[in-house]
């Protein structure tokens, strides 16, 4: 089997291997974790014709530096990264190429895919990373080398004409269903909800993102600790919201005043601290 | 509503794929019976419900499809009874480990010698799993010993790591962070990273703690 063998010559600031993730194990408190924005990790695994699902690396506000001991081809696509490649196209990477992924400059996470089979660990049926890291499937760190078995099982790679680069600054509004405990928050704060500006904090991870926005209030502060996902918003007790991401706990003490739908989350997770949304209904 | 496992649910709807399941007599159940109907569905294996998480006082399903889901096939199905295969599991505990004890004799106006005695002399059980990776809720905490979660939470919970948060009592099976007061430490390896269920406990299992 030929072997595409990278090495991880600079690691970034938290990259790491993440895949669609883990199903039906929240019985047991495992989280789903796998990549953030799913739109952007499925473009770029379609590109270079893996299957959907499958691994890929999730990169940070500093991406890696990688060198290829062997020619691959490899497609970036999400946040855009101060580099000379194209997103959301294929690049064939010449055997011995350094290639410096540098850093983002617009959005929160940028994806790299790479034409093969990665050969990764699995824990619980996927190979992503979760953040306490639990499962001992470590960040991606310097001198590790990632290894791809070339072609089988490969769908044809697909050009992603049709897809528009999304300009993640232009994102300004947020798709929420109301949750379970919404009808908890009182009139003020339920017109408050839909009319002001939020912003994300700077407390932000793969497990959560708190919010900065004017406090919202709520007839009470706590319920029995209860079913949460990726995308419930968490009403704190002092008014403000943390919105659960895919590395988020499976039950939670707060009342849930939404929850942005699966297909909308990736946006989302590629809004910068700082940028200003409003949800819509 | 829905009669489960002798409980009668109302459901209430969670974003597009998500129920919750509410008793309808809140008062009357015991946070164990609703985290056994939650096993029990559990082990239905039901592909069309893609996670089952129990809560303290709910159950949520996440389905497939909801609008087609047929609810009243949970009903069909009664759990054989649960109390033929219940085991017994002792768990040893250094208790010298616990890091805050100060604040546990502050709260329930016992001394350390006195809480350990009242521990290994309660018959837990086992509740749920949830919240993090393996956690492990435990029933039976003693009232008195119910001391309020810590103001700020740790950064580095270790492993194996036994606490109390308010009324509930459990073990941390992986290094996270955490707000419960430990009050010891076991190296029983309750979760196991490698097997889906990552857990050999079946909810109502009973659970002592032993001194070491």
């Amino acid at each position: 089997m030929d072997l595409i063998r990278v090495h991880i010559e600079k690691a970034g600031l938290f990259t790491s291997i993440q895949d669609k993730g883990r199903d039906g194990l929240r019985y047991y408190g495992i989280p789903s974790s796998g990549y953030m924005d799913a739109i952007s990790a499925e473009l770029a695994l379609s590109i270079v014709g893996n299957e959907p699902g499958s691994s890929l690396l999730e990169i940070n506000q500093l991406g890696p530096t990688l060198r290829f001991e062997t020619s691959a081809q490899v497609a970036l696509c999400g946040g855009k990264m101060n580099n000379n490649y194209e997103r959301n196209v294929l690049h064939k990477i010449p055997s011995g190429h350094i290639l410096n992924i540098g850093s983002l400059i617009e959005g929160m996470r940028s994806y790299l895919a790479v034409r093969g089979n990665w050969r990764v660990k699995h824990v619980f049926g996927s190979s992503s990373v979760y953040s306490y890291d639990a499962f001992s499937i470590g960040r991606v760190k310097a001198g590790d080398y990632l290894e791809i078995e070339k072609g089988n099982s490969i769908i044809p790679t697909q050009t992603a004409t049709t897809l528009a680069i999304q300009d993640f600054n232009l994102i300004d509004s947020i798709k929420v269903i109301p949750g379970p405990e919404f009808e908890w928050l009182n009139v003020r704060s339920k017109a408050a909800f839909y009319k002001q500006v939020f912003s994300i904090s700077l407390q932000n991870n793969r497990m959560g993102a708190k919010l900065t926005a004017a406090p919202l209030f709520s007839s009470k502060n706590e319920i029995p600790s209860s079913a949460v996902f990726p995308g419930t918003l968490q009403l704190l007790p002092s008014g403000q919201i943390v919105i659960l991401l895919q590395d988020g706990q499976t039950t939670g003490g707060y009342p849930r005043i939404g929850i942005i739908p699966k297909k909308e989350l990736w946006k989302f997770c590629q809004l910068k601290a700082g940028q200003e949304f409003l949800f819509k209904e | 509503m829905l009669l489960i496992n002798g409980i009668r649910f109302k459901k209430y709807d969670f974003g597009e794929h998500a129920v919750l399941l509410r008793p309808v007599d809140q008062e009357q159940f015991l946070p164990i019976q609703i985290s056994k109907t939650a096993e029990f569905i559990y082990e239905l294996s039901d592909p069309e419900i893609k996670e089952v998480i129990t809560g303290i006082a709910d159950i949520c399903l996440v389905l497939e499809n909801k609008q087609a889901f047929n609810f009243k096939k949970l009903e069909e199905n009664t759990p054989s009874d649960p109390a033929l295969k219940l085991k017994l599991l002792a768990i040893t505990v250094d208790f010298s480990q616990g890091l805050d004890w100060e604040r546990v004799q502050e709260y329930s106006n016992l001394d350390k010698e006195s809480c350990i005695e009242l521990l290994i002399n309660t018959t837990f059980q086992f509740q749920m799993c949830g919240f993090i990776p393996g956690f492990v809720y435990l029933s039976g905490l003693p009232n008195v010993l119910e001391i309020p979660r810590l103001g700020t939470p740790r950064m580095k919970v270790e492993p194996g790591s036994i606490g109390i948060g308010g009324k509930q009592f459990g073990i941390y099976n992986i290094e996270s962070p955490g707000g419960w007061n430990i009050i010891g430490k076991t190296d029983l390896p309750l979760f196991n990273k490698s097997k889906i269920p990552p857990l050999d406990l079946k909810v109502g299992d009973k659970i002592k703690l032993i001194e070491l």
